[in-house]
């Protein structure tokens, strides 16, 4: 029967029921939506499947939420079934579906779509017996998707042949940038994977728990049953669902360039650099063009140029409208899914801080600034034709031209100009011998700043944390920040500032250290107070971007892990002594928008030992530049030589 | 987390005040109408005294006209004195009658006159998809003469409490009612679960996570199946049920049958076959290195641990069914350990 047909029953049913009964209409509204709401579990609770995984590794997310059983929705009568990829975050060894009446069968993941957080799995049905094939539900169009109608979220997870219901509304449309429904209805691992289904019985969409901030396949899932739900179109799936029955991995699209600025919002999508072999590259894009118009709808800020292109392929076409001096030119490209693995190309220098033009504090020994025969004061004007006056346009600049390539510098040197040719080389992982303290800028200012030991709370967390400015901090000079990660239970804050006092003053450094909610345990979820805790520190001090690092031993060494890598745009360098990665962690490709450098220890405890290689393999395979510091027997913090090692470390982040 | 599901669950009370505020211009009874007349039968019960951190009240519904109250049996009714105050302010001491443990239900008694109670022969039953109110005395909002709060939602699952493999904390067994109101909330437990017309159909069950998923579960225990426990509390006969023993007496060990699994190594070890003892069962039927054990009889095994955990409850005289997965294949194996290598 069609669900329409039943709907008009049941409103006749009531209304001739409203007639003779006592009961009013309001009740009969409620019987009806009651009526109405079952008619759509039983229309498309057939093509609604359980979806178990077995040995997958243990994956707590931030909220504490773990996979259990989950939920598919079948989308090709021969056996093809679309699932979120929630469950399979811990890499499961098999993958078991709960058929519509019982029937159980293995089933084959074909293929991912990255930009959506989905998984397609084939059941083989020639092994199932007495199913020759499924139910497909059908698609609701998008047009007559409309924020305040019903939406009904089914799963199959609890045992029984009937699916699990919640009912809510549509709350938004295109949201997470694009690519999903939101809705009212309750949504938790109850029912990811499974579909939101307006009132006639058409699938909306397919539950997954996104978020438009998340970059893993289970972070929104600490929304879970709050009111707040995501479901990726099924016109959108269906409509790339021959490619991904091919096998093919879905990716998002991207051009291949970086954008000036921190603020999306405010400001203007400004091409900051232009990677090499790339769309972007190719299609003739350059650094300082600003991007007005994308696919024909206009660009006032970085967000709205996002929007447009988040929700797009790697294949999909993109026609730009830009704006370069005073001409308007228009650039057409198709979007690439991966990108050349990013390697940031290295000139060889240690800039000077708080100075206006881009002067050399030390020239890397053995660099290709050193063969080249750069000197410390050395100011360089231009990298190829572009013209360098500060840190961020000098990198742009590197990137624009890449690795391994030749290019022509121009340097001043006192009344000299040289035009040295050189090769950009692959970041260095060796620690400087020395690094000569940055000179001081002007005189000394800021008399009314606050300097010392300072205590640091946020309102709405529990936990407690501390910093120490150096007595001569100066507001005129950005200074790096030591992000510390207490160990499990090691909270003695004497020794941590003693430790790090002369070294914040030497090397313009503030030490920043939150404690942990329960002294002896960090949680996957306190990063989000490290967080807050480094953007209230940069309120009221003049923080420099290129040497924020964050710094633990053992369980905080965990934290600063999952710190850099969930908070790139804040981290740009991680030191850990004494720990692994933490299961929650995921190494993502080294991104040129936000690079950062890993110095990590190794000894010879043999787990230690084997943990290390695993590190240094899996951050070195996604081309970060990796630095690895032998402890010896291990077991043990850094010495006072290998903490000043660190320090020289941090100091030469912000190297050119 | 917590912090957002209570916003969640403020602005549903908000919102439902709203409801109940703006009435709309339908005629006839109404949710506010059914609210109306439900809210005198809700309770607020406390525990005088109360342990540090531990909410010391909850909720409760009346039962019959002399007094009788269905809450949820917990630590709040350690205390020497309950107190149960009615929607209308008038408070009493409360004598406790009797408590179920398995089914953590428990029967006061107050002596009040004029009280407003359910009829449990008018109970009402649910499928998923129907409408429900849920009333309770959530974060112990509610005092004094204020009636209890009440929140909408849908029956998502009717579905079984499976205690027995851990995977729920909890000595409860058997049929509850899964909602998508988010009843799971302090004190909100031993409060009244009804329909759209206020027929009850249970009690809200306590605050209680899914240990496969570590999220919350918001569970209703089903009149149906307290009822039995409460009538013989009322009537004065001693519920001494004990939880009934799951263990086997003598549990199957996998070597019985002669399977041999690869080691307990790391968290979730998938039950791979390491080996297979020569001349046993296992090798007769055919099982073979490598298999993935799947099943344990009808119950699926997804790490080393679950099959532990399956064990427990299996006589070493009984047969057992296997499944395996070998390649994509299925493969079922009925196995019985050989009786000379069962010693008791």
């Amino acid at each position: 029967m069609k669900p329409y047909h039943l709907i008009l029953r049941c409103l006749v049913v009531s209304l001739l029921g409203l007639c003779c009964a006592s009961t009013g209409l309001s009740q009969g509204l409620a019987e009806l939506q009651e009526e109405a709401i079952r008619a759509v579990a039983a229309k498309v609770g057939p093509s609604v499947v359980r979806i178990e995984t077995v040995g997958a590794v243990e994956v707590v997310e931030q909220g504490g939420v773990t996979p259990g059983p989950s939920t598919g929705l079948v989308v090709g009568e021969d056996g093809y079934i679309i699932t979120s990829s929630f469950p399979f975050a811990g890499k499961p060894a098999q993958v078991l579906v709960e058929l519509p009446g019982g029937a159980r069968s293995a089933a084959e993941v074909i293929s991912r779509d990255d930009s959506r957080q989905l998984v397609l799995l084939k059941v083989d049905l020639s092994k199932v017996d007495g199913v020759d094939k499924l139910q497909v539900a059908e698609a609701a169009p998008a047009a007559e998707v409309l924020p305040g109608g019903w939406a009904i979220a089914l799963g199959r997870t609890f045992p029984g042949d009937q699916p699990n219901v919640s009912v809510g509304i549509v709350s938004a449309v295109n949201r997470v940038w694009g690519k999903a429904v939101q809705t009212d209805a309750k949504i938790s691992p109850a029912n990811y994977g499974g579909p939101l289904v307006d009132i006639q019985g058409h699938v909306i969409g397919v539950l997954a728990p996104l978020s438009p901030t998340a970059t893993t396949a289970t972070e929104g899932a600490q929304w879970y049953d709050s009111g707040i739900g995501f479901a990726v179109p099924l016109e959108t799936i269906n409509k790339m669902l021959p490619l991904m029955k091919q096998g093919e991995d879905l990716k998002s699209g991207v051009m291949g360039i970086t954008l000036r600025g921190k603020d999306q919002f405010a400001e203007a999508a400004v091409v900051g650099s232009v990677r090499p072999n790339t769309p972007a590259d190719a299609a003739g894009l350059k650094a300082g063009d600003e991007i007005i118009e994308i696919n024909g709808k206009q660009v006032n800020n970085q967000a709205q140029l996002k929007h447009v292109v988040s929700p797009l392929y790697a294949g999909d076409p993109v026609k730009l409208l830009v704006k370069r001096g005073k001409e308007q030119i228009e650039i057409e490209m198709e979007l690439a899914g991966e990108l050349q693995p990013f390697r940031m190309p290295f000139l060889g220098f240690l800039p000077q801080r708080g100075t206006e033009k881009l002067i050399a504090r030390a020239i890397w020994p053995d660099s290709p600034a050193d063969k080249a025969d750069l000197q410390a004061g050395d100011v360089i004007e231009k990298i190829g034709d572009r013209a360098v006056a500060n840190r961020t346009e000098a990198i742009e600049a590197l990137i624009a031209n890449g690795l391994e390539k030749p290019v022509q510098l121009t340097v001043v040197r006192g009344e000299q100009q040289l035009t040295p040719e050189l090769t950009l080389a692959s970041l260095p992982t060796e620690i400087l011998a020395e690094v000569p303290p940055a000179p001081e800028a002007g005189e000394a200012v800021g008399e009314d700043i606050e300097r010392g030991e300072l205590e640091l709370k946020i309102a709405e967390f529990k936990n407690e944390g501390y910093a120490y400015v150096p007595e001569n901090y100066r507001p005129d000079v950005p200074h790096g920040v030591v992000i510390w990660l207490h160990a499990p239970g090691d909270v003695d804050r004497e020794t941590v500032i003693q430790r790090w006092k002369a070294i914040c003053e030497q090397r313009h450094l503030i030490l920043l250290a939150p404690l942990a909610r329960e002294e002896n345990e960090w949680a996957p979820d306190e990063v989000d107070f490290v967080r807050r805790l480094l953007e209230r520190l940069r309120e009221g001090y003049s923080l420099d971007d290129t040497r924020i690092v964050a710094h633990g031993y053992q369980g905080g060494g965990a934290m600063a892990y999952l710190m850099a890598l969930n908070h790139r745009d804040a981290v740009s360098g991680v030191a850990v002594v004494d720990a692994g990665l933490p299961a929650e962690a995921t190494v993502p490709p080294n991104d040129p928008a936000a690079q950062l450098a890993v110095w990590m220890t190794k000894s010879a405890d043999r787990l230690a030992a084997a943990r290390g290689g695993v590190m240094q393999k899996a951050f070195e395979a996604e081309n970060y530049p990796v630095t690895l510091v032998d402890l010896g027997a291990g077991g043990r913090y850094l010495t006072a030589e290998e903490l000043q090692e660190l320090a020289r470390w941090i100091d030469s982040l912000d190297r050119i | 987390m917590n912090q957002l599901r209570n916003h969640v669950t403020l602005c549903c009370l908000v919102l439902l005040a709203g409801i109940v505020g703006a009435r709309p211009a339908i005629a006839g009874p109404s949710y506010s109408e059914v609210i109306g007349q439900t809210q005198p039968k809700i309770v607020k019960i406390y525990g005088a005294g109360g342990f540090r951190g531990l909410e010391s009240y909850q909720s409760g519904f009346l039962i019959s006209p002399e007094g009788h109250i269905v809450t949820v049996f917990s630590y709040v009714l350690d205390f020497t004195v309950i107190r149960v105050v009615l929607d209308d302010g008038r408070g009493y001491e409360a004598k406790l009658l009797g408590a179920d443990p398995t089914l953590e239900v428990a029967v006061l008694k107050i002596d009040a006159e004029a009280v407003i109670p359910f009829d449990l022969d008018e109970a009402s039953e649910a499928a998923p998809g129907d409408r429900v109110l849920a009333f309770s005395n959530l974060y112990g909002v509610a005092t004094g003469n204020e009636p209890a709060s009440v929140q909408r939602g849908v029956i998502s699952a009717v579905t079984e409490l499976d205690a027995r493999k851990g995977v729920y904390k909890t000595p409860f067994r058997g049929n509850v009612y899964v909602t998508d109101a988010i009843t799971n909330n302090p004190g909100a437990a031993g409060g009244a679960l009804t329909d759209h017309q206020g027929r009850l159909l249970g009690m809200l069950g306590k605050e209680l996570k899914n240990a496969s998923t570590s999220t919350w579960l918001n569970y209703t225990v089903p009149v149906a199946v307290m009822r039995e426990a409460i009538d013989d509390i009322k009537a004065g006969k001693i519920r001494s049920r004990q939880d009934d023993d799951l263990s086997a007496r003598n549990p199957l060990k996998l070597a019985d049958v002669g399977l041999v699994l690869v080691p307990n190594v790391v968290e979730n070890t998938p039950p791979f076959v390491d080996g297979i003892l020569p001349g046993s069962p296992a090798a007769e039927a055919g099982i073979a290195p490598d298999d993935l054990l799947l099943f344990i009889d009808q119950a699926l095994v997804r790490n080393w641990n679950d099959v532990a955990a399956e064990l427990r409850h299996i006589e070493n005289t009984e047969q057992i069914k296997v499944t395996v997965m070998r390649g994509q294949d299925f493969k079922t194996f009925t196995l019985q350990a050989p009786l000379e290598k069962i010693t008791p």
